[in-house]
């Protein structure tokens, strides 16, 4: 998952930034509002954290801009504005949610875990597929109930393929979601994490949740149980 | 008198009733002079003609018997006999008052018979007049003997003519001879009423023409009128229209007043965001601090009450500062249309209450009002809405209900409810419903300062679901 922070204040930028890393995600940063729109135009984001006070472009014409070019990440604003009118403003100009200024690292996370979960239609922290359970709070899949120990990359790939369940997710965007901007990217390492992930999910080869399209991409294909 | 119209038309029509009034009077002086002339002119003919038949010997006047058909012939071209007229001429001394001839009698000496006082108030009409030798003089008078019952009546008036002459060394006379003034005031009489005739259908066709052409000098005022009512209505918000010169001067200044207090009003609330922003950031990156030393075991237990103090330091600067923005009801503040604020407040609530499966109903028309500032009802209800859908289990309702000046504004959920003990008292700033949810307890009491400010009321109720119902009475 990739998640995109733009915030002038250097503090909250990197306590922001360190918390999300820490819980897995791909974390990309922007100190004003130009560079910010540079990031949230380009780049494949997965949900985006604005504050609505920053220099040179105002957190609203950033997110008018994302929505206008069509892009519909869930975008979670910032502010210190604790008026409605900034609230509604925001929330009107295409932002999903707002969380006040001072907060808590945990209800940040629990904000952006929501979002991501409202992007795949899932309605709760927990997403099932079949006998697959997957918490996205606690990061542990369960099979059959029994929990199947993963690395951290298998994790955020199996958790990108069950967000999108049904659809088809290149190993390019799988590779973009996993990485840092200036980590080293190789492509087979997805093919690695996708045998892996087979073989702990599907031990005797009957459940078949992962399907290969070539040239395409890859398919979770167990059936969502808990869709909102 | 408050309408411009009224005032205009009583005005002309007082201007009108005064002229036509003073014009009459002059007029009728005139007319009255003229009259009063001729009558002058006739009596002195008359007059120069009856001193022809008289004979003056030794002190007494005489006129030959043969000439009474050439008299009679005189005194009947002259009106003598007339009982319209009723004109009659004597000759009398000037200083001694004696009558010494009167055209009753025309062949008789008068001077030495002695009439009884009542046939002079009967008959014998004198008047205080008197002429000197070759002075003739026109007056109209009352006669000097005259029947005290008869005093008041105004036809008792007669025109009296006055010629004065000598014979020496018999003495000074004068022949006066009267006439009723009838014909006179008849004459005046007419001409008034021809006159208040004239002026009476001048005065309504000139009030006509007022009338039509106040509607067409008043037309820009109450478009002017109508603009304002619009401006304060909230359905606009300059005066646009082109308007006569006379009125530019006041449309500039409603115009330029509305905008320096919109513009005072931005400017202060930008002020404030910015303020909001620098002190909510530090706040902020403290608090993340905080967070992160609060994952580590070793942390110091002084950590908790740095945290406590900053939650405390966020209330009071979110209170001070969201109060700080609310228009107290001495402003200028129009009625604005609470439908619409509604509807941008419950799309936005949808979204961020998106994984909570309830409805959000707004009972409101769209042609309801409430005389608030458009921020602060967003503010209003924005905190009261956001609470409900926080403590909703499947229904947040807003109903509204008139109530004479006010308007009641309901906002219903199926929730918790208030607590039982006091619920009042999370109206006050510092006191929270739910210690765990955040900046409640502030916004109730950011409400009652905006409701209070507007000249409202708030109450905590129960709702018909048995949960919260927050009851806003607002001025429209």
């Amino acid at each position: 998952m990739r998640i995109l922070i733009i915030e002038d204040d250097s503090d909250i930028r990197e306590q922001v930034k360190e918390e999300l890393k820490k819980t897995g995600f791909v974390v990309d940063t922007a100190a004003d509002g130009k560079m910010g729109l540079h990031y949230a135009l380009d780049y494949p984001i997965d949900v985006a954290i604005i504050d609505l006070g920053l220099p040179e472009i105002d957190g609203i014409d950033i997110i008018k801009n994302v929505r206008a070019k069509g892009l519909d990440y869930p975008i979670l604003i910032l502010t210190a504005r604790s008026r409605w009118q900034s609230k509604v403003e925001g929330l009107e100009a295409g932002a999903d949610d707002y969380v006040e200024k001072p907060f808590h690292a945990e209800e940040l996370l629990a904000r952006v875990r929501a979002l991501l979960r409202r992007t795949g239609r899932w309605a709760a922290s927990e997403m099932t597929c079949g006998p697959v359970r997957l918490n996205t709070s606690e990061q542990r899949v369960f099979l059959h109930d029994e929990e199947i120990i993963l690395t951290a990359y298998e994790y955020k790939v199996i958790e990108h393929l069950m967000l999108h369940a049904g659809k088809v997710i290149s190993k390019s965007e799988l590779t973009e979601k996993m990485y840092d901007d200036d980590s080293d990217r190789d492509s087979n390492v997805i093919e690695v994490f996708i045998r892996r992930l087979r073989i702990k999910l599907d031990p005797n080869n009957s459940l078949k949740p992962i399907e290969t399209l070539r040239g395409r991409g890859y398919r979770f294909t167990l059936p969502r149980i808990n869709t909102a | 008198m408050n309408s411009l119209r009224a005032r205009q038309l009583v005005s002309s029509f007082a201007i009108i009733m005064g002229s036509i009034f003073i014009l009459g009077l002059i007029l009728s002086m005139f007319i009255s002079n003229r009259e009063l002339e001729n009558e002058h002119t006739k009596l002195k003919d008359i007059g120069f003609d009856l001193l022809g038949y008289f004979s003056f010997e030794k002190g007494n006047f005489t006129i030959d018997t043969e000439l009474e058909e050439q008299l009679n012939k005189l005194f009947t071209d002259a009106g003598f006999s007339d009982s319209v007229e009723n004109t009659a001429a004597y000759i009398q001394d000037t200083n001694t008052k004696i009558i010494h001839w009167h055209s009753l009698d025309p062949f008789v000496n008068l001077k030495n018979i002695s009439y009884t006082k009542k046939d002079m108030e009967r008959t014998l009409y004198t008047y205080p007049i008197s002429a000197e030798p070759g002075e003739d003089i026109i007056k109209r008078l009352k006669p000097v003997n005259l029947d005290p019952d008869l005093e008041n009546d105004r036809n008792i008036q007669h025109i009296v003519y006055s010629y004065g002459f000598q014979h020496s060394p018999y003495g000074r006379y004068q022949l006066v001879i009267a006439k009723s003034a009838n014909t006179l005031f008849s004459g005046e009489r007419d001409m008034v009423t021809h006159l208040i005739l004239l002026f009476s259908a001048s005065a309504l066709l000139v009030l006509l023409a007022q009338l039509a052409t106040s509607y067409w000098v008043i037309a820009p005022i109450k478009d002017f009128e109508e603009e304002i009512k619009r401006l304060e209505s909230g359905d606009q918000e300059s005066i646009v229209n082109p308007y006569p010169d006379e009125l530019n001067p006041i449309k500039g200044t409603i115009n330029a007043l509305v905008q320096y207090e919109v513009g005072q009003k931005r400017r202060y609330r930008d002020a404030l965001d910015d303020l909001a922003h620098s002190l909510k950031t530090p706040l902020s990156a403290i608090q993340g601090y905080i967070d992160q030393e609060g994952n580590n075991p070793d942390r110091s237990p002084s950590i908790e009450g740095v945290s406590s103090q900053l939650e405390r330091m966020n209330d009071i600067i979110s209170y001070q500062l969201r109060r700080a923005v609310v228009t107290n009801h001495h402003a200028m503040i129009t009625p604005h249309p609470l439908r619409p604020v509604l509807i941008r407040l419950r799309d936005s609530l949808l979204k961020v209450y998106h994984t909570k499966n309830f409805t959000l109903d707004i009972k409101v028309e769209s042609d309801v009002k409430v005389r608030m500032d458009n921020d602060d009802i967003l503010e209003l209800f924005g905190n009261l809405l956001n609470n409900a859908c926080r403590f909703c289990e499947k229904l947040v309702e807003v109903n509204v209900q008139p109530d004479g000046n006010f308007l009641i504004v309901n906002i219903d959920d199926d929730g918790m409810g208030f607590p039982d003990n006091n619920p009042s008292k999370l109206l006050k700033r510092g006191i929270r419903a739910d210690s765990q949810t955040e900046g409640q307890g502030i916004g109730l009491a950011v409400c009652t300062e905006i409701v209070e400010a507007a000249g409202g009321t708030i109450e905590l109720l129960v709702s018909p679901q048995v949960g919260a119902r927050v009851r806003v009475r607002l001025p429209v």
